[in-house]
């Protein structure tokens, strides 16, 4: 089986905006377009920093592809779909904006395109695209810390796998039973 | 009846949903196919501008997409969020479209022929009343290598660029104690360091170092931030000191005490390669040679011999001199003594009190340092305190107290890839890289008469413009820089702004400055040029050409900087224009490429021919990918096979350039230039960058999330002031009596009595800022707080300062 | 305070619930008015059907491809994506569509003299059947908004249980308006006096349980409804209004009903029950990730 997931090292992140900005310039062609689901820019990665513990912490938060994704499960039409890759994409034609999906995300991860009235979320386009050909999704290409990784943690020869294998990682509101495979690393 | 009007609505009802039905999924088909298969791909390497550093980039467009990619087989790979947001600076509804000129107090478009030959008009005008000196120009990193031609072609001195509110001080120490110049020459070799420390340093920029320090970070590398604020790299793994703003030279030199009392030094590099074996006269200056008589200007006391010698032939030079032997030289005492003299000052509680860190934690950290032969990097940014010379001496030397100068994992030099520039020092004149002699301007230049040691400090060209000393300023083109968002006294710069006869702005977006410009032109972005020039922040030698990967956009009537310097040089004197091969032929500007690229082309023949390689292979790795690696680093050079530049060849710990510019030879820990605060409603206000921070990425739409024009303050300032997250509040500069409005956001990102604001971003104020983006506006620029001493002789403008909070 | 959900707008979901509540629980009582043999329940039934209708437009004006709506049911029903097992907004889509039609042909049957129609209105299945799909739409839009994971101060069993009890208030009150039999009176006064304590221990019950019990920003909802800036609209429309006023008006007309009183209480309660359900809706908070 194929399971393509995401890693995220937050012990490496330099909070750059690489990811964040390239999401946008690759799928959402640098459109200006406000974000108002997360009073943001049009991307599909957002922050949240802690500002109040002993130290400043980040996190990049992002769609996790469930595996047991809530989005799937309430959308009415089958619009939203998690594919036979592991993962969930969106078929437009089949969305009626009732955004049921939206509230269903513990994760907040998806954002309301006004233009389009899709509820948008990582995976876009032409990440998509580039995922079909063999190639890392924008945010993973772009990111200068080495703090991003893709790939099949099925294969354990795959980066992401070999990286999970070295490193301690959590996921995010794990309790809420939606399998997230969005891997947050922590420390070696 | 009933029955069949029944079967009949049922049977049109089936029908129109089925039908419909057919043509939802024909539809769908078709628009997946569309998706799925992408029509080509374009790749152009680009050498990134969104800051100064220069990074390696790939612009792509893929299936009607466009967006930027690092390249990752260049020598100084991108990236960060900058130019991920080019496209957006690239369409942006705020780009300067054409050119304007100042009518009354309201700007008016013009044609480029009248603007072009009015500016050449009274340039010439100028020039005939004032002399040529009367001109300055400044500059950033955009265009620096073109502009010196235009600067010989008008004939003044006067080229001055950002670096006195930058690394004029870091630059000034590199200098003093390496022989080395501006912050690329020396740097740590990130991949192989062992345990870093980051001194008001964020790295954000260049986004190859980060890349680099990645690979070490994978090892299990340590890292130590120490800097007011907790700048974006302290969000991961680092360790982050939070210090008081202006004592970075007590916590380095505790740093030493601990290094130098625990034996935790490398005695055989100092006193191999440093100046510390060196004799010194009471008076301070060196002890010469012909004093003791040995040969050379410097002398060490050799143990073997037991007598004196010249510095470079002792054999063992003894780091401390023997009661008998300080006899025999005068009583001179030798740089270690002082420098040891001048450490023991700031054992670590004395240090702990002034800079607010604990002193078991500079104790740990000097220990952890000198055991794993860690690197302190040497400054990029260094126009803080006023005092920042010193600082950036200590750091490089606490780096040659480990012994880890340009060796693996150490502060390296990097090799020079001898990229020469446009224009050089020839005998008594200057002379074109094309082989065109251009006389040398008869004045000095404003600055370097003030200040000996700076890189520029472009106050001294304000105070020539207000008073007329030493000499009148009359000229001003302004290429690619912000000097109302970079300089310090905003307000005295806006006064001198309005003062001059011409001033011309050269630029892509409206930052503060182009109010008080009388020419506003528009430049090309990084995206429409073709460039060729230095990689900047890798060890290796390298080249690297950024090519052109768009046109501006429709409406964007927007022109190549070069080239509008050289058309206003041919329309105010064309004879000068025809000495260097430019004429009316070029006044196309999709001509001109043709003239500019010989400039291009003979500086690569000259590096082609100095390294024996092709210059047809050069350009060809130019053309393909993007860059060329010359020459790889070697480890161990300097100072072990070359000496340094400095006067003794060696590391000099005792500064013997800061002596003969009657400065300190010794770093010191010494107040800041601008008032410290003193009462609880008065803070610190810093300020620096992140690699969400450039003058043109302000800008941009993601930069309105993705930037930051808060001022922080901690949480336990918040809670005693009363203060909170997303209060406004009022600032008053102590020193100057400013006062701004702006939003706090309440954040454990700053430590206590400490105060934070991004440079470059907030407080826009140009006139042309509207709609939209009237948010610009919002937030602070630090610049309007600052005291407006300038640090003696290095040049460099503190851009910190102090400032009383009011809540309101 | 973490910031409150924008995604479903309280002001065009809020009333689609109360409508489709409304809708549901006002089939149940038309069924059982049926079989209290009340005539003359014209009125009544062209405003169950109205309900409906204007639930439906309610709930396509909050969609963001309207456009797409018809393409896309029709193509997800046709190959086979139609979530009716697996989503509760597809059990609703065909509820809604079924009870409109239901409620049609009754609005149709007492309008039009049809005896083909009255014949399959009358028939006893075919109250049943308008009954059971009546008491899912209430029951649906319960489930709706508390099977979504996203917002915790939804996610509790409560909500569906509340919807009930206060779609049949609504319900009460609407037969109270349209419905002038003593007998029915004194039923619609006795029942909704007891709904209405069932409910107000229902809607106490809900912002209590968040804010002791619930995750954080369960906890944030159930603050700005009980304390915060959705404390007037809570207090003052859900509770003062919608419940204590009928509620006290109810106790005293147990013996004695007074018909402007009761015609007060009832048009109170149907407000607090819209205000309730816009307040909860509003008053939803994404769990912080971190």
């Amino acid at each position: 089986m194929t399971r393509l997931a995401h890693l995220w090292d937050q012990s490496r992140c330099v909070a750059c905006g690489a990811c964040i900005a390239a999401c946008n310039a690759a799928n959402y062609h640098s459109t200006d377009m406000t974000n108002k689901t997360w009073g943001w820019l049009a991307s599909n990665i957002r922050r949240v920093e802690v500002l109040r513990g002993h130290r400043p912490l980040l996190y990049l938060i992002q769609c996790q592809h469930c595996e047991a994704a809530p989005c799937v499960a309430v959308c009415p039409t089958g619009a939203s779909y998690k594919d036979a890759d592991g993962l969930v994409k969106i078929k437009p034609e089949l969305c009626i904006g009732c955004k049921y999906c939206m509230v269903a995300c513990p994760y907040n991860a998806r954002w309301l395109d006004e233009e389009t009235g899709l509820p948008r979320k990582c995976m876009e386009d032409e990440c998509l695209s580039r995922v079909k050909a063999g190639l890392d999704p924008v945010c993973v290409a772009v990111c200068p810390a080495d703090a991003r990784a893709f790939g099949d943690v099925d294969d354990p020869n795959s980066e992401i796998s070999r990286r999970l294998a070295s490193s301690r990682y959590v996921r995010l509101l794990e309790n809420k039973g939606t399998e997230p495979k969005y891997f947050v690393v922590v420390g070696p | 009846m009933e029955l069949q009007r029944r079967e009949f609505l049922k049977l049109v009802g089936t029908a129109a949903v089925v039908s419909s039905a057919f043509g939802v999924v024909h539809v769908a088909t078709a628009s997946q196919q569309a998706a799925t298969s992408p029509s080509g791909e374009r790749v152009v390497p680009v050498m990134c501008g969104a800051c100064g550093a220069g990074c390696g980039l790939l612009f792509v467009e893929r299936g009607g997409r466009r967006y930027l990619l690092p390249n990752l087989e260049h020598p100084q790979p991108g990236m960060c969020g900058r130019p991920a947001s080019a496209l957006q600076m690239w369409s942006h509804p705020l780009r300067l479209k054409k050119p304007l000129k100042k009518v009354g107090d309201k700007f008016v478009e013009v044609d480029w022929d009248t603007a072009l030959n009015e500016i050449a008009a009274k340039l010439k005008e100028v020039v005939e009343r004032y002399g040529p000196e009367s001109v300055v120009i400044t500059r950033h990193d955009v265009h620096s290598w073109f502009l010196p031609l235009f600067q010989y072609l008008v004939g003044t001195p006067n080229l001055i660029g950002h670096e006195g509110t930058c690394h004029s001080a870091s630059t000034a120490a590199r200098t003093a104690v390496l022989g080395a110049g501006g912050p690329p020459i020396v740097d740590p070799d990130y991949e192989n360091v062992s345990y870093l420390v980051l001194v008001g340093r964020n790295l954000d920029a260049a986004m190859g170092h980060v890349r680099r320090l990645a690979a070490a970070r994978g090892r299990g590398v340590k890292i130590v931030v120490v800097d007011p604020r907790s700048p974006n790299i302290a969000f991961g793994s680092v360790e982050w000191v939070p210090i008081i703003p202006g004592t970075d030279a007590a916590f380095l030199m505790a740093m030493a005490y601990v290094i130098i009392n625990e034996g935790l030094y490398d005695a055989d590099f100092v006193k191999r390669y440093t100046n510390a074996p060196m004799l010194v006269k009471l008076d301070g200056t060196p002890l010469g040679g012909k004093e003791v008589g040995v040969e050379g200007g410097y002398v060490a006391w050799d143990a073997v011999d037991n007598a004196p010698a010249p510095l470079d032939k002792a054999k063992d030079p003894v780091l401390v001199l023997s009661e008998e032997a300080r006899q025999r030289v005068g009583g001179a005492r030798t740089v270690w003594e002082l420098f040891v003299e001048r450490v023991s000052k700031y054992p670590p509680d004395v240090a702990a009190k002034i800079t607010g860190v604990p002193a078991d934690t500079i104790v740990r950290i000097a220990r952890e340092f000198a055991t794993a032969r860690g690197v302190i990097e040497d400054g990029w940014y260094a126009a803080k305190n006023g005092n920042d010379f010193d600082t950036y001496r200590l750091i490089l030397i606490l780096n040659a107290l480990v012994g880890n100068i340009d060796k693996r994992g150490g502060l390296c030099f990097q090799e020079s890839a001898g990229f020469p520039n446009v224009c050089d020092p020839v005998g008594p004149d200057f002379v074109t890289v094309t082989g065109v002699k251009l006389p040398a301007p008869k004045a000095k230049r404003l600055d370097k008469l003030l200040y000996p040691l700076n890189v520029s400090t472009f106050d001294a060209v304000y105070e020539a413009i207000l008073t007329g000393q030493p000499y009148p300023v009359k000229a001003l083109f302004i290429v690619g820089t912000s000097p109302l968002q970079r300089d310090a006294r905003y307000q005295m710069a806006v006064e001198a702004l309005k003062r001059l006869d011409l001033v011309v702005a050269i630029d892509i977006f409206p930052h503060d400055h182009i109010d008080y410009a009388h020419y506003v032109l528009p430049d090309l972005m990084f995206l429409e040029r073709e460039e060729v020039a230095t990689v900047r922040w890798t060890l290796h030698a390298a080249l690297q050409k950024s090519h052109k990967a768009l046109d501006p956009p429709p409406g964007v009537d927007a022109r190549h900087g070069p080239w509008i310097l050289m058309e206003i040089i041919r329309r105010a004197w064309p004879d000068r224009a025809k000495a260097v091969g430019y004429d009316e032929r070029y006044a196309d500007p999709h001509k001109f490429e043709e003239w500019e690229r010989q400039f291009a082309e003979a500086a690569l023949k000259k590096v082609a021919d100095r390294l024996k390689m092709s210059v047809d292979d050069l350009k060809k790795a130019l053309e393909e990918k993007g860059f060329v690696v010359l020459k790889k680093k070697s480890y161990g050079v300097r100072p072990y096979k070359t000496k340094l530049g400095t006067p003794t060849g060696r590391v000099e710990i005792y500064s013997i350039t800061a002596l003969k510019n009657k400065l300190d030879p010794l770093p010191d820990h010494r107040e800041p230039l601008y008032t410290r605060p003193k009462a609880p409603d008065e803070f610190y206000l810093v300020n620096g960058k992140d690699n969400v921070v450039s003058s043109h990425f302000a800008f941009t739409p993601n930069a309105k999330y993705l930037g930051d024009r808060t001022v922080w303050m901690n949480l336990k300032d918040a809670e005693r002031l009363g203060v909170k997250d997303g209060d406004e509040v009022e600032l008053e500069a102590i020193d100057n009596g400013f006062k701004a409005r702006a939003r706090v956001r309440v954040t454990n990102r700053v430590r206590e009595g400490v105060l934070f604001a991004y440079a470059f971003i907030g407080g826009r104020r140009s006139s042309l800022i509207t709609g939209q983006f009237a948010y610009l506006r919002d937030g602070v620029n630090p610049q309007w707080f600052t005291t407006g001493k300038i640090e003696p002789v290095v040049g460099s403008a503190p851009t910190n300062s102090t400032v009383r909070v009011r809540r309101l | 305070m973490t910031a409150f959900q924008e995604i479903w707008d309280p002001l065009l979901i809020g009333p689609f619930l109360w409508l489709a509540g409304m809708a549901g629980m006002g089939a149940v009582a038309y069924v059982l008015l049926r079989q209290a043999k009340v005539d003359n329940l014209k009125t009544f039934s062209w405003v169950l059907f109205i309900s409906i209708v204007a639930a439906l437009v309610f709930v396509v004006a909050d969609l963001s491809r309207p456009w797409n709506l018809v393409n896309a049911l029709t193509t997800s029903f046709f190959t086979g994506k139609f979530g009716l097992f697996r989503s509760w907004m597809a059990v609703g889509i065909v509820l809604l569509s079924v009870a409109a039609l239901l409620l049609f042909l009754v609005a149709l049957r007492h309008t039009v003299n049809i005896k083909m129609l009255s014949a399959v209105v009358d028939a006893g299945w075919f109250g049943v059947l308008l009954a059971a799909v009546g008491l899912l739409v209430t029951i649906y839009s319960g489930f709706l908004i508390a099977a979504a994971p996203g917002v915790p101060f939804w996610n509790t069993a409560l909500i569906p249980v509340l919807w009930l009890l206060s779609a049949s208030v609504c319900a009460l009150a609407l037969t109270e308006l349209l419905i002038h039999r003593d007998d029915v009176a004194k039923f619609t006064v006795r029942a909704g006096t007891a709904l209405e304590v069932a409910e107000l221990i229902a809607v106490l019950a809900l912002v209590n349980l968040a804010i002791y019990g619930g995750t954080t920003a369960a906890r944030s909802s159930g603050w700005a409804l009980v304390y915060g800036p959705l404390a007037p609209a809570f207090w003052g429309g859900v509770v003062a209004v919608g419940i204590l006023t009928p509620l006290a008006i109810g106790l005293v007309s147990w013996r004695r009903e007074i018909r402007l009183l009761l015609t007060v209480a009832a048009i109170l309660a149907l407000i607090g029950a819209l205000i309730l359900r816009i307040v909860v809706l509003q008053a939803g908070v994404f769990e912080p990730v971190v």
